[in-house]
């Protein structure tokens, strides 16, 4: 019986060295070790045969099973890799080049994403975020910044004015006001928002555009300390470092009230169209809060000390993106828009 | 403003001051300074040539031939001005040399006749826009006589940003220019010369009766005799000209002139018109007036006039009149130097619809402490031209309300504290004596008298007194502080974080774009369309009549975007969050609050579709933000761009937060012929104001969740809503959940039938389900459809 063993073995071994496809070593698993396979049928032998023997034999039997099943897995192994490299050695005419799935891509609006970005600034420096409403009072958009009745400043920016005596906000600066009476101080806080003036739009005039107004309070509060915040705050946005210059301004909340102008990033400050050949460009008003604006909030001017400033949001993202026509922002426009889909 | 360096020069001494940096220095410390030209740069080489002999040109009417003196051999020069003679003494410009518009002059022929050179107008110098002939020279110059020693020519022209000056009345003058220069540079500031008026003192007093007090602050008035034969200087012209005025007739040059370098304005009166004195009223009706650049002007009431016994001869601090101007043969003056109300003058004059040199000073509050100086100054200038001015009056002077100095107390610290930095206190005193302020130090303590000309409006509190120092100090010369700031922390902005939200989900997600659009109707477009609003908040002023109401909808505007986008795309999503307005009636105030608006329009996907896709964004935005699913029901909205079947209401809780709705195809028409169009509109408050439900984590099953899908037959007109309201009914303690899948109509149904299939999905958390548990229930799900009437497909 052992001889039988033996001879299968050899035979065996000599058809798996020389099948050359999977189908082939399949067939030898099948005529082999199948159910009805050779080595299956020489065990069916041993109930016919002595302890002694069955014992033997069936060990060695296994033996070959175990051995056989192992060598054709390894031969199944080999042809599948060969038949996987000769079909890849074949070249193909696969297109990388094709393009990708389309998916839609959308868009924010390029000042929601510049307005994104500074309120991130913001809240990092500790700024918190407030509203105000459009159609506005007359007390909060004027009085309360100490523009009363005739002002001269109330010229200056020309108001929308509505039948039921209030007006859309020509500025962010009533927010101020609005966060003063709400929290009291120490406070720190900015308002972006939507703003309007009555004019008539072109390319860099519009009736409707972001401001965002920023505000802080607290004892002694200096204007050492706002020079200082308006430069990290800047060197924040244009992330790097900016050389300004702090000049007089006139704004009738403030006092004193200063334009702060950014060194020309065109030009470096040596001159050039964009800078007017100044070499500066008037990027934000700010200024110390004036005593009358903090009384209007309900603060008192003798205790704490504060700082405002404007950044115009709109103009800021013009700059950004090098849109050189304002128009285009409310216009609706899909081949504009569709172009800010980054974030 | 223009500001003339000359003029400067005549109060501050410039010298070895680069002209570049001082107005560097200037913007930085006073006001901006938008421009600076150099005058007469462009003039060069032009010299005194005397006319020696004029003779006509053989081939032209209009040509002369001259010989021309240039102090450095005689010229032929060939010249057209109609003015031309012997003997006079004109600007000559040499070969290589350049006047306006022309440079390194060349010899020419001109009609055959070589000329050597060119005779000037004074508008070729640059000086004047008068070019109707040569500049005559008037005075004894020996030809060759660098032009520029003998006219101002050359001087830098400075143009200051008038917004800047808007708080600053003292800085409407070339004096109060200069004082500021001096002051930022520690320079002296040289006084104006007066005229003491002597010798007026026993004359008898013009008769002023100032009516309207609370207009007319301060009116002085002198009467002069002897004013004939008068001439503006060339010098005073040429200032004139470069500071944007034209030249006119010596005595209004010179109430010009006064009003440049001290910002007060002027006027002369023709004697003889205001004989019976002066009287200042308002007018308490309508009238009319002419003024003096022959304008019939209608005077509402309340307007401030200045008028003899009889009429009005000028409006108060705007023009004066036709009637009283000055005319050649005036001889006798009556010189008006007055201080009106600053607001009173700017209303006025925005009702009239004037603005002038004048009005725009007095609108900044002038000090009515400078009206006698003024008249002091006019006078040392006029008899500058004629010495045989004398006094027809004494100087009258009616100061109804007197503006006294301010007085400031302020202490070294709360200097310090404030601006954050220490500042060497004598330099704070140093740059507020600079600027004329009286200073009496007390130890740290500063006693200040603000003087008048700053104390209109300007300056009237201690952080005034902070400004002063700061800015002649420089900005840029304060150290920037870190802040050490203690907070209470505020509540966190969440309705911006919603509104970034929403954003994100939009474009990432759904791939659409925000947009911003107006917040008033397009009443136009509107009407194209036909879209019918109701909008109630109505602007007063608008850019144009078709946009004089605020929006209660957002859609409108989002159709108008639609109809411009179809055009390209066929297929785009637009979005925006954004304010809307309603009210009563439009005298009545508004609610306002914000509105999240998406449309979708497309020529690809049917409107139903684009309905779905809504539904489904709707359900996706509040379960990512909230994770609640919305309630959708019948539509109650009454927009008449809804669909009045493809709509539905959308609500949480209760609360109506908005619709979806396939555009009206009345209106959808009018948008695009292919396209179609849905819109979703919701109040981003509501939305935001739903709690977001708290997740509750179940543990997961240890045993596998059979899903069955079944198909059964509904009858079309059996809406979903009912379906799932039904098979909310089977209760089953197997039954985890259950979903729609999809449905189908068409082939293979029978008629009048829908096919909607559901999976249910079952399991136990005990143990896997048998085979007989499953088909159990199974069994009884079919057997519960069926008794509904739905029957299994």
């Amino acid at each position: 019986m052992i001889e039988k063993i033996c001879n299968l073995r050899d035979i065996a071994l000599g058809k798996i060295k020389e099948a050359a496809s999977g189908s082939e070593v399949e067939e030898l698993r099948v005529k082999l070790l199948g159910k009805k396979g050779e080595l299956t049928e020489m065990l069916k032998d041993l109930k016919n045969m002595a302890l002694e023997e069955r014992k033997q034999f069936g060990q060695e039997a296994n033996e070959l099973k175990n051995e056989l099943s192992e060598l054709l897995e390894v031969k199944f192994r080999e042809i599948s890799n060969n038949d996987v490299k000769k079909s890849l050695s074949k070249g193909s005419s696969f297109d990388i080049s094709l393009p990708g799935t389309s998916f839609q891509v959308g868009s924010l609006h390029p000042v929601t994403i510049v307005q994104k970005e500074v309120e991130r600034i913001f809240t990092g420096m500790g700024f918190n975020i407030v509203d105000g409403p459009e159609v506005e009072e007359e007390f909060f958009n004027f009085e309360a910044l100490n523009i009363p009745k005739n002002h001269p400043a109330r010229d200056m920016q020309d108001t929308y004015w509505l039948e039921n005596g209030s007006l859309l906000r020509t500025h962010t600066s009533p927010c101020q006001v609005r966060a003063m009476q709400k929290y009291g101080a120490p406070l720190k806080v900015i308002a972006p928002g939507r703003c309007f003036r009555n004019e008539s739009t072109d390319a860099s005039h519009e009736n409707t555009f972001f401001q965002l107004e920023g505000m802080m309070i607290d004892k002694n509060v200096s204007i050492a300390n706002l020079i200082y915040v308006m430069k990290t705050l800047l060197s924040e946005i244009f992330k790097r470092d900016v050389k300004v210059r702090l000049r007089p301004g006139f704004f009738p909340f403030v006092e004193p009230g200063f334009e702060l102008d950014l060194n020309c990033m065109i030009c470096g400050g040596s001159g050039c169209p964009t800078c007017k050949h100044s070499g500066w460009i008037e990027l934000l008003p700010c200024g110390m809060v004036h005593p009358n604006v903090l009384r209007a909030g309900g603060i008192d001017p003798e205790e704490y000390t504060g700082f405002a400033f404007g950044v115009g949001l709109t103009r800021l993202a013009m700059m950004k993106y090098g849109i050189s026509d304002i128009r285009v922002l409310n216009s609706g426009d899909l081949r504009a828009m569709e172009q800010f889909s980054v974030r | 403003m223009k500001i003339s360096l000359n003029w400067i020069k005549d109060y501050v001494d410039l010298d070895g001051i680069d002209i570049k940096e001082l107005w560097y220095r200037f913007t930085m410390s006073a006001a901006e300074v938008e421009d600076v030209e150099y005058a007469g740069r462009d003039i060069q080489n032009v010299v005194v040539g005397k006319v020696l002999s004029v003779v006509p040109h053989p081939e032209s009417k209009k040509l002369k031939i001259t010989q021309v003196d240039s102090g450095d051999g005689i010229l032929q020069i060939v010249c057209g001005a109609p003015n031309v003679t012997e003997g006079i003494l004109v600007p000559l410009a040499k070969i290589g040399g350049s006047v306006k518009k022309l440079s390194k002059l060349g010899k020419v022929k001109l009609v055959g006749v070589e000329s050597f050179g060119m005779l000037c107008s004074a508008q070729e110098l640059g000086i004047s826009d008068d070019h109707s002939g040569l500049l005559i020279l008037e005075g004894d110059y020996t030809p060759g006589t660098d032009i520029k020693s003998i006219i101002d020519i050359d001087d830098v022209i400075i143009e200051i940003d008038n917004k800047s000056l808007t708080n600053r009345p003292d800085l409407w003058g070339h004096y109060g220019i200069a004082r500021e220069i001096a002051a930022i540079y520690g320079k002296e500031l040289k006084p104006m010369q007066l005229d003491s008026l002597e010798g007026s003192e026993n004359r008898s007093k013009v008769d002023i009766a100032v009516e309207d007090t609370e207009k007319c602050l301060r009116y002085s008035g002198i009467k002069l005799d002897g004013a004939a034969g008068l001439k503006t200087s060339i010098n005073m012209k040429v200032r004139l000209f470069y500071c944007g005025m034209r030249p006119i007739s010596p005595l209004v040059d010179l109430t010009n002139y006064l009003m440049l370098e001290m910002g007060q304005p002027m006027h002369a009166f023709d004697s003889r018109q205001v004989e019976s004195g002066i009287v200042v009223r308002s007018t308490r009706e309508p009238e009319i007036f002419r003024t003096l650049d022959g304008s019939e002007r209608n005077l509402p009431e309340d307007i401030l006039l200045i008028c003899n016994k009889e009429r009005p001869v000028a409006i108060a601090g705007i023009m004066g009149g036709e009637n009283s101007e000055v005319l050649e043969d005036t001889t006798s003056i009556l010189l008006e130097s007055a201080t009106f109300d600053g607001p009173s003058i700017r209303k006025g004059s925005t009702k009239i619809g004037l603005r002038t040199e004048a009005s725009a000073r007095y609108e900044k509050c002038l000090d009515p402490n400078i009206t006698v100086i003024a008249i002091q100054r006019f006078v040392k200038l006029l008899k500058d031209m004629n010495s045989g001015i004398t006094f027809a009056s004494a100087l009258s002077d009616v100061y109804c309300r007197k503006l006294e100095p301010v007085d400031i107390t302020i202490t070294k610290p709360y200097i310090d504290r404030y601006i954050g930095n220490n500042l060497p206190q004598e330099k704070m005193v140093e740059i507020l004596r600079s600027l004329e302020f009286k200073v009496e130090v007390e130890g740290d303590t500063f006693e200040i008298k603000v003087p008048t000309f700053r104390a209109t409006k300007d300056i009237t509190m201690k952080v005034d007194i902070i400004e002063e120092i700061t800015r002649i100090y420089g900005y840029d010369n304060i150290a920037p502080q870190t802040l050490n700031i203690e907070l209470k922390p505020l509540e966190y902005n969440e309705e911006r974080l919603t509104d970034h939200k929403i954003k994100e989900l939009l474009s990432e997600r759904f791939g659409a774009s925000e947009v911003m659009s107006y917040i008033w109707y397009d009443n136009a477009f509107n009407a194209r369309m036909g879209i019918e609003t109701n909008g109630q908040v109505k602007v007063m002023n608008p850019q144009a009549q078709d946009a004089n109401t605020l929006r209660e909808s957002m859609v409108p505007g989002m159709l108008g975007f639609a109809e411009k986008n179809e055009k390209v795309y066929d297929d785009f999503s637009l979005f925006e969050i954004g304010s809307v307005f309603s009210a009563a009636n439009p005298t009545e105030k508004c609610e306002q609050h914000k509105n999240l608006c998406v449309l979708l329009g497309s020529k690809i996907k049917s409107e139903d579709e684009l309905f779905y896709d809504l539904k489904g964004i709707m359900t996706f935005i509040a379960k990512t933000l909230k994770n609640v699913i919305p309630e959708f029901s019948a539509c109650s909205g009454e927009y008449n761009w809804i669909h009045p079947m493809k709509s539905v209401d959308i609500s949480f809780d209760g609360k109506l937060m908005g619709y979806i709705a396939a555009v009206h195809p009345s209106i959808r028409k009018n948008i695009g012929r292919k396209v179609n169009a849905a819109v979703l509109e919701i109040n981003r408050d509501v939305l935001h104001a739903i709690n977001t439900e708290v997740i509750k984590y179940r543990d997961l099953s240890k045993f596998p969740e059979v899903k069955l899908d079944y198909s059964f037959l509904v009858d079309s007109g059996i809406m979903f809503d009912k379906l799932l309201e039904d098979i909310r009914g089977f209760k089953s303690p197997l039954l985890n959940s259950f979903d729609f899948v999809t449905s189908y109509t068409g082939k293979g149904l029978p008629e009048g039938k829908k096919s909607m299939t559901f999976r249910f999905v079952i399991g136990s958390s005990e143990k896997t389900l048998a085979s007989d548990e499953i088909n159990g229930f199974a069994k009884s799900i079919i057997d519960y459809m069926g008794e509904l009437g739905y029957m299994l497909r």
